[in-house]
């Protein structure tokens, strides 16, 4: 009985001392707060995204290798006199405006110069899928009112391409051509690009 | 021993059992007593002012009390801005679909709510991306002072660096710690004789002025007084210094007036002579007489000068 008393007393003890001990603590941190503080500003910076990609091809070539977003492939022969219609659909998959410009290279500067023409035509830009008359259900290639040059292509918007690729009458001997052409896209420092590759074949006439 | 004599003795016989509790009771009490004490030097040294009196009634108080938004794009609205404010000490803000180049201005203000200066101990942009982000703060520097019921403006400018990564997020903190203070007045040349004795270990002892803010105090009276001049090394600065403000007991009036003088200065650049005046003159202007009696020299104006500047630091 006296030893659950003496128990008792302790613990009684110890819970007053606690007690006191946080009031004090409490006491002292609250004296430090009153005279000092800290204002904090806090920012959270989300980054855009910048990408274009190919949504669509629409070809007149009959081979040709499958899309990977970025690259279309187009291997096939050519026969002189004859034209070539590639048509595009390029997205701006991004968070950012970009701003559209194309080049062509090829890897037989002579014979492209001497042998081949080429035209572009853009239409566009879409919030939505391209209207059918600038797509697939255009009457005539290319279709009507085609800009020259590319606009600027506004986020999660689609531009479409048209171009054609001649190769005159006059090749006398048989020869592979690769045209590259490629639409880069731009916003502040932050490029983006998609290529059309052609593999053309002349055999020998 | 008979039995008479034994129950005597086992009339009040010792109980241990009251001893030990008694014992107990006892350190108990000290334990609270030392509680309370401690309690109390914690709280009077927080509340301390100038170490020789308790004032416990501060209301301190800093708070944001505005936040705009705004950034470097003219023609195009790509990326975006957004602040605002969260129980008065913390600013929230939020910047979208930023890219390189891209740059976002957060203007605030901050108001002493309170009814005692507040110092800005310290302005600090926590650990972030230096690849990516350039931030900067301009107008809050540390080591201001902003007076109750006044308000001061900053801006953090937030440049997007070429490195920084696409569809990815940065987050930083800005953190300006601030404290509250006594009023401010004007220090004796005693207070700043004590700062330079124990800057140079003349003395040991607790100096109110770091070494650091010494340093730039002197080297702005360097800068700006056409009687004193500080240069060489710190230690150099600090000897120069503490030797002016110690003329020698039998010195020239001049040697007062520039040991008076160089104390006010010391008061003015430190921001401790804001809203005094003595004979209807401010700090700048007992300087500017001061500085004007000796190097013109005009000798009869010294007595006069050393005295309005005695009276300007010992204004408290």
């Amino acid at each position: 009985m006296r030893k659950f008393r003496r128990n008792s007393q302790i613990n009684k003890t110890i819970g007053t001392i606690f007690v006191i001990l946080t009031l004090t603590l409490i006491t002292i941190g609250f004296a430090y707060s009153i005279w000092q503080e800290t204002i904090n500003i806090q920012t959270t910076l989300n980054m855009a995204e910048f990408k274009i990609l190919i949504q669509d091809y629409n070809i007149t070539l009959t081979t040709q290798m499958p899309l990977d977003n970025h690259i279309l492939e187009l291997t096939g022969t050519i026969t002189p006199g004859q034209t070539i219609w590639t048509g595009i659909i390029i997205k701006n998959n991004g968070t950012t405006p970009a701003t559209i410009t194309y080049e062509i290279t090829t890897n037989n500067k002579a014979i492209w110069d001497t042998y081949f023409t080429h035209n572009e035509y853009f239409y566009g830009p879409y919030t939505t899928d391209p209207p059918p008359e600038v797509w697939n259900n255009s009457p005539t290639l290319p279709p009507t009112e085609g800009l020259s040059t590319p606009p600027e292509l506004p986020a999660e918007n689609n531009l479409v391409t048209w171009q054609n690729i001649t190769l005159s009458d006059t090749p006398t001997e048989a020869f592979t051509i690769e045209i590259t052409v490629a639409y880069t896209a731009t916003f502040s420092s932050w490029t983006d690009t998609v290529y059309v590759k052609y593999t053309l074949t002349l055999p020998t006439p | 021993m008979d039995r008479h004599s034994l129950r005597q003795i086992h009339l009040n016989p010792p109980n241990p059992i009251k001893e030990d509790t008694t014992m107990k009771t006892k350190i108990f009490a000290l334990l609270i007593l030392a509680m309370i004490v401690l309690s109390i030097i914690g709280y009077s040294y927080a509340c301390r002012n100038g170490g020789i009196q308790i004032n416990c009634y501060y209301n301190c108080d800093v708070e944001f009390t505005e936040v705009t938004t705004s950034d470097n794009e003219i023609e195009k609205e790509v990326a975006n801005v957004y602040a605002e404010i969260c129980d008065g000490d913390k600013i929230n803000a939020y910047i979208t679909n930023a890219y390189p180049c891209y740059e976002a201005y957060i203007d605030f203000t901050i108001k002493n709510k309170g009814d005692k200066p507040v110092h800005i101990d310290e302005v600090r942009i926590e650990d972030y991306d230096k690849t990516a982000l350039e931030i900067s703060i301009i107008d809050i520097i540390a080591c201001t002072w902003i007076s109750p019921g006044e308000t001061i403006n900053g801006q953090v400018t937030v440049h997007i660096l070429q490195e920084a990564k696409q569809n990815w997020q940065y987050t930083f903190k800005i953190k300006i710690r601030t404290t509250c203070y006594p009023e401010r007045h004007p220090r004796t040349i005693g207070f700043w004789k004590h700062q330079f004795q124990v800057a140079l270990g003349q003395i040991k002892g607790k100096a109110q002025v770091d070494p650091d803010t010494l340093e730039a105090y002197l080297n702005q009276i360097n800068s700006s007084s056409a009687v004193f001049t500080f240069t060489g090394t710190r230690t150099e600065k600090f000897q120069t210094a503490l030797k002016i403000l110690t003329p020698p007991n039998r010195s020239s009036m001049e040697a007062k007036l520039k040991a008076q003088l160089l104390a006010l200065w010391l008061n003015y650049v430190s921001g401790w002579t804001n809203g005094y005046k003595i004979d209807g003159m401010t700090a700048e202007e007992i300087i500017e007489g001061s500085e004007n009696a000796l190097t013109t020299p005009i000798p009869a104006e010294y007595e006069y000068w050393k005295d309005l500047c005695d009276r300007f630091n010992n204004i408290s």
